[in-house]
Parts: structure tokens; sequence; C-alpha cells
């Protein structure tokens, strides 16, 4: 009796342990009202009611976007920005609403379409708009960032989301030919301080104001794109070859200069080149296309709430927030979170909320981005073009922003393989021969062996193609055309075909010139 | 001697009777038979209005007078002709009349009349588009340069042609030869370094300048212009390709015998091309056919 005494009590004991009442708070949303539509494979949602946190109701009104952009989806991630291509005399980066950020996604991607998204990363926001995390934008790093100790979100060509801190090593030149294929990665031992061997190359950026080292040779780069912050000692530089010379010509407005004993004596950087000088990064940002950052500390992290989350952007106190999250079948969604607005039944709600509402969603691992006013979430009308604004930004109107993250239609741009060594000792293909369009409007030429692609350059706008035709729908105009036989790893690709003029007509004068066509035919002999 | 005055006497009687006998009229007479002139290149009957009667037998039929002698009308001159029957008393009678056939007249033919004599031109103009219309519609070799303007662009493009084949050229790019075969028309058309054949549907023969009535242009400073009226004779062509297209001021331009140009307006929408079409290298074409 006393053993079966003691195997209950163990019993209830070990039950009692398993299933004690929790000493977590509860969290619950409360819809009142939740609408679902589709736009071409996003979803969004609108739940519109209260949280219940721990018996603290609040009333909410939260936007939820997401989309499935593994590797066959149509859909993919991009961070955009509109950052001015150089800092403006005060230092700035550039503040631009959302619409703006949109406007420059399509300008740097024209292959993309923007379907949705959301502010980014903590910035600057009373002077330089620079973002405060790592900025990576198509490979590049665009600068470090004043801190390492937060997490960056990165969106990888696959669809995989990766997180963490970055690992970023020193300054690396980046030498890629007119095709984008990467010619050779060199370490640039110093910014703007001299090498101190005759391995070593440093780069001067145009903040730098004493005498170049004399006698080596200095390849002066005009810079497309540079970010320089002194006080952070973050450098980014991007641009085509300007000149070379052992002389010190003086950096101009934008230049920057590499320079090292012998350098690109080996003719490593050629006018048709770009040049991008930029810090490495290793880990697990290694490769990722597209990140930025998210503030201190995770919201989920492997499926479960963030619960020791402590510290963050105003972390305990009610506000309009925006995060990004990741679900376990790969989907990644954003959420916002209207607030600083009671009337209208927007409390708006602190960083454990934001975390409950992600993990609510379907959360694997979570992150904050920038919120208050910043928060904006934003979807295209597909009816009408317009982008409509999905939630109710706090400060009354758009706010002007750093960076934003945003669901596009399209397939991202092949990396090119990089050339298998440096000094190139590939053979040249030969160029394509026997251009011509047929009547059909299909451009052909003949096939040249090794191939991998052909580029086809119509009015300097290159387009890739993988047989030797290509239908053409151009608009009424002389077109010049040229074409270049790609060699991938194994040939270097041949030189452009001198240009083919190509003219198409108005459909009056197609009609015109077909029936002269025909009373040449009809008076053979007349 | 009585005797011999007889013999004498009877002889003289009889003398006188055979005189008597040998001056009596024929039986057979011939009418009709007048000198006349008879128009050039006009029918002549030898025997209209010639008849002959016999005295005893009455009327000899129109098969038994005998003509000898021809009349050509298509060739100016006095011709002789003789008329010979006989009579019931087997006596011939003959009749013979001179037939002029009168000069050859002037033909001036169109826009032509007779002026003391001669035929000379009535409207210049009409003769040198007539004419113009005429000689360049038989040419088998020339080229024609078309030009295709509409406000400030323009598009031209070469026709040539060379007895059987032809050439059509627009840049460097739309090339095309035709060639006329016994199978129909076959079509050259240039892909890049080369050319491909096709035998292509023949077209129905059309024309822009080849069938018009010299009559229906009026010559205005130093074109002619087609009357309006006229047009819809080819203006059929422009809307067999351009549904709404219609076509108007059709001008050409002479040159030496032939047209030097021809032109016209082509109306879609809001849109006015004017095309004009330039004739060269007359005779001077020398195509041959790519390789394929």
């Amino acid at each position: 009796m006393k053993k079966i005494l003691i195997f209950i009590l163990l019993t209830v004991f070990a039950f009692g342990a398993f299933e004690a009442p929790s000493t977590y708070a509860f969290f619950r949303v409360e819809e009142e009202t939740k609408e679902t539509v589709y736009v071409e494979g996003i979803r969004h949602t609108k739940i519109v009611g209260s949280i219940n946190n721990d018996g603290k109701i609040t009333r909410q009104v939260m936007n939820y976007l997401g989309a499935n952009v593994g590797v066959d989806s149509n859909l993919k991630i991009v961070v955009g920005d509109n950052y001015y291509n150089h800092q403006d005399e005060n230092g700035k980066w550039g503040m631009f609403n959302i619409h703006g950020l949109i406007e420059n996604v399509h300008s740097r991607y024209d292959h993309f379409e923007v379907l949705a998204g959301v502010n980014g990363d903590f910035y600057d926001i009373n002077n330089t708009g620079r973002p405060v995390s790592a900025h990576i934008r198509n490979f590049e790093v665009v600068q470090r960032g004043d801190t390492t100790t937060r997490p960056l979100v990165g969106f990888k060509d696959n669809g995989e989301v990766v997180f963490g801190l970055p690992q970023f090593e020193g300054y690396e030149l980046l030498v890629f030919n007119d095709e984008g294929q990467l010619k050779n990665k060199l370490d640039v031992a110093h910014i703007n301080s001299n090498p101190l061997n005759d391995s070593e190359i440093s780069v001067y950026f145009d903040n730098y104001l004493s005498a170049l080292p004399a006698e080596l040779e200095k390849v002066y780069i005009d810079g497309i794109d540079t970010k320089i912050t002194e006080s952070n000692g973050n450098y980014y530089g991007k641009g085509v070859f300007a000149s070379e010379t052992t002389e010190d010509e003086g950096i101009g407005e934008n230049q920057f200069v590499i320079v090292g004993k012998n350098f690109n004596q080996d003719n490593l950087i050629t006018e048709t080149d770009t040049v991008v000088v930029q810090v490495g990064v290793t880990g697990t940002f290694d490769g990722v296309r597209f990140a930025l950052g998210s503030d201190r500390q995770p919201l989920v992290i492997g499926g479960a709430v963030n619960a020791g989350l402590n510290a963050g952007a105003s972390w305990n106190f009610p506000a309009p927030r925006t995060a990004v999250g990741v679900k376990a079948d790969g989907t990644v969604f954003f959420v916002v979170v209207d607030g600083r607005n009671k009337p209208m039944g927007m409390e708006g709600v602190t960083l454990p909320e934001l975390a409950e509402i992600m993990f609510y969603f379907g959360a694997v691992d979570a992150f904050n981005l920038d919120g208050g006013g910043s928060s904006t979430m934003t979807l295209k009308d597909i009816e009408s073009g317009e982008y409509m604004i999905l939630n109710t930004p706090s400060d009354g109107r758009l706010r002007s922003i750093s960076n934003g993250i945003f669901i596009v239609k399209g397939e991202h741009e092949r990396v090119p393989d990089p050339i298998p060594s440096w000094p190139d000792t590939r053979d040249q293909l030969t160029e394509p021969t026997n251009i011509y369009v047929d009547q059909n409007n299909v451009l052909r030429f003949n096939e040249v062996e090794g191939s991998i692609s052909y580029s086809v350059l119509i009015n300097g706008v290159e387009t890739i193609i993988q047989d030797n035709e290509l239908l053409l729908d151009l608009e009424v105009g002389i077109h010049e055309i040229s074409v270049r036989a790609k060699g991938g790893v194994d040939y270097k690709s041949s030189d452009y075909t001198t240009s083919f003029l190509y003219q198409t007509y108005p459909n009056d004068i197609n009609l015109l010139i077909d029936m002269i066509k025909d009373y040449t035919q009809s008076s053979i002999n007349d | 001697m009585k005797i011999f005055k007889l013999i004498l006497t009877f002889t003289l009687i009889l003398s006188i009777i055979g005189c008597e006998s040998e001056t009596k009229e024929e039986t057979a007479s011939i009418s009709g038979v007048t000198d006349v002139t008879v128009d050039f290149g006009s029918t002549f009957d030898p025997l209209d209005g010639v008849t002959a009667t016999d005295s005893v037998d009455g009327a000899i039929l129109s098969s038994e007078i005998v003509v000898s002698g021809t009349v050509d009308t298509n060739t100016s001159g006095t011709y002789t002709l003789t008329y010979t029957v006989t009579g019931s008393d087997g006596k011939e009678v003959t009749a013979t009349r001179v037939v002029t056939v009168s000069e050859e007249p002037l033909e001036c033919g169109d826009n032509r009349e007779e002026v003391n004599g001669e035929c000379v031109v009535v409207d210049q103009d009409l003769e040198d588009i007539k004419n113009a219309l005429s000689e360049t519609s038989i040419l088998t070799n020339y080229q024609l340069v078309v030009l295709i303007t509409n406000g400030d662009d323009s598009y031209e493009m070469t026709l040539s042609f060379d007895d059987q084949l032809a050439l059509f050229e627009m840049g460097e790019n739309d090339v095309v030869y035709y060639e006329t075969t016994t199978s129909g028309i076959k079509a050259y058309i240039k892909q890049g370094d080369s050319y491909v054949v096709e035998t292509v549907d023949q077209i129905e023969a059309f024309s822009f300048y080849e069938e018009l009535d010299p009559k229906w242009f009026t010559k205005t400073g130093d074109y002619f212009l087609l009357g309006s009226q006229h047009i819809s004779t080819i203006s059929g062509m422009i809307t067999d390709y351009m549904p709404d297209g219609a076509m108007n001021n059709f001008k050409v331009g002479l040159k030496d015998e032939y047209l030097e140009y021809f032109m016209f307006n082509v109306i879609s929408g809001d849109e006015t091309y004017l095309l004009t079409f330039t004739f060269d290298m007359i005779g001077e074409v020398d195509l041959e056919l790519p390789t394929v």
C-alpha cells in the first residue's frame, strides 16, 4: 500500500513536473476582422483586432505580406536603396520614401518588377541617412556599418535566408571584365596609406589629401559609386579605368587610385573592366546577394520566441513595428504593426509582443527592422500599377528611409563564372559571322564553336541568348546590333562584331514597302 | 462588043453591090465606157455601169464582155481598160476608157490635223506624254529609285529591271532578286552573306502608269497631273495593301522621250506619304542572279 502510494505520488509529481502551471506569459491574437488576398503569389493578410499579452489587451492593426521565394519561384527578395552614387557635400547618402526606393530598384534591376515591400534597417535619420549595419547590394559590400554586433539578414539566389552576425576581413580589390566575369581578386593592404612592401597594394580615395607615394604604379579609377565614412573607416568604391601612371596626378572628385609596385603591369585592369574595392565578407554572408541590418536581438530563433529579448529599439514600449521572418517552408514574410494611433485601434507593440506576433504568423526565425514612423508596407495594385500603402504610417505621411526589403518578380541575373586563372591564358573565340534579320524578325548568325552563349547588343543594351537566334521586338527606328560569342570558362569571348544596322518601320511604311516589292515582281519584263 | 459592054456593066454592078455590103453596121454595141476617176484605196469594178447589146439578139451578158487591163486603186495614176464584145454578125466591137486613181489622201491620226497638205500635231503636251508613257511602258531595262517621305522621315529603295530579272534593294539587308522562269517567279532573298531561293506566288500584274490614257493628264507647270476623276483606275492597288488608304495627286514628269518620274500621295489616317518613283539607268542595268 505504501509502495502504491509512493508510486502514485511519484506519478503525480512526475506529471506535475511536466504539466506544472506555466510561468510563461500567454499571448493571443484576437482577430475581429481578417482579410486575405493573393497578388501574384504574394499573400497579404490584414488583421484588425487585439492582442492579449498575458492579460494586457491592446487594440492592433497588423498587416502581413509573405511569399515563397524558393528556387522554383519567380519571386525573389531584393534589398533596395536609393543612395546617391556619391555622398553629397554634406556626406548624405540620400533618404527617400518607399516609392523612391522602388523606383531605384527598377532602375538598377530592369529585369525585376517590385510587387511588395517594407522599410529596412535603422539609419542615421537626423543626418546622412546611412544605414546602421552593413548593406550588401548585389554581392557588393557598400558598407560594413557602424557595428558588427547586430545580426544581418541576407538573401541568397536560391531563396535561402541567412542571418547572424557578419564577419568581415580586410579590403579587397575585385576586377570584373565587361561580361561580369571575375578576373582576379587581390587583397588591399591599406586604405589611404602607403604600401609597406613591394607586394602590397593600397587604395586611396578622394578624401586622402596627401601626396601619393612616388614611383609606384598608380591606376586611377573613375568612381561610378563610392561610399566613404571616415568616422568608422568604411570605404567602398566601384568604377572604371581612368588612367595609369607612376606620377601623382592628384585624385579627382569621386576617383580612387590603386597603388602598388609594378601594379597592373599584367593588364589586369583594362578600360572595359569594372573595379570594386570593398571590405571582404566571410562566413555566413560570403556569396550572399543582398543583406541588410536588423535590430540588436532576433525576435524568433530556431522556431521559438526569443525569451531573452531585453534590448533593441525602445524594446519595451509600444510602437509601430516592422519585422521580417522566415517560415519552416522557406516563406519569407514581413509584418507591420501600426501604432501611435490609439483612436484608430492602433496601439503598437513592444518587441516581445512583436516576437509573439511573428511566431503567431509562423516564423521560425524573425528579426526586427526599423519601426516607428519608418514602418511602411506596400503592395502593388496590379490593375492600376500603383503601389498601395497597406499600413497607416504614424507620421501621417511616408517617411524618408534608408533602405527596404522588396519582393520582386523576375529572375536574378546569372553570376558569370570567374575566369579560371590570372593571367588569362584562354584562347579567344572568333566573332559570329553572317548576321541578318530574317523576314520573321528573327536575328540570326552563324554558330561559333566553343561558345556557351551569345551576347547581343542592341543600341547598347545587352541580351544573352543560348542559341544563334533572337526574335526581335523593336521599336520603330534604326537599331545598331552587334554580337559576340561568349566563351565562359574555357574560352575568351569573341570581340563584338562591327555594328549591323537594322531598321524597323511604322506599320504604314511596311505596307507600302510590301506593295513596292510586289510591284517590282509584277513589273519584270513588263 | 455588046457582050463586052454587057460584061463590063455587070462587073461594074457587081462591084457596086459588093461595095455596098461591106459598109453595113455591126450588130453589137458597148455603152457606159467612159473615162472615170476613182478614190485612192476604193473598190473599183470595171464592169460597173458597162453594158453591151446586140441589135439582133438583144442584151449581151456582162460575162461576155471581155475587159483587158487592170486598175490598182492603191496606186494612184491612170489606167486604160479595153472592153470587147462580139455581135451576132460575128463582128467584134471594142471600146476603151481611161481610169484615173486619185492621189493618196493624208492620214494624220490622233492629235494631228492636216495643214497645207501636211499633218501637224494639235497638242504638243499631249503628244509628249503619250510618247513618254508609251516608250516608258515598254522598257525592259531600267531602274526606279523609290522614295517614301512622311514629314522628316524618308525611306528609299531601288528597283532594277533587266529583262527577265528584277531586283529590290532597301539598305544593305533587304535585298530580293526576282526571276521569271517557265515554272513561275523565283525570289532570291538575301539572308546575311547568302541568298535563299523561294518560288513565290505570281503577283497579279499591276501598273502605276502603264495603262493610263494620256488624255487624262493636264500639264501643270513642269509636270503632268492625272485628273482626279481617273485616279480610281489605279488607287485600288493602294487599298489592296492599305485598306484605309487613299491616293491622290498622281503626277508624272518627263525627260527626253521617257517619264522622268511618277509620284503620288497616299493618305492613311492622319498621315500623308509621298511616293516618288524616279527613272534612272535606262538601258544600263546589268543584273546577275546571286549565287546560292
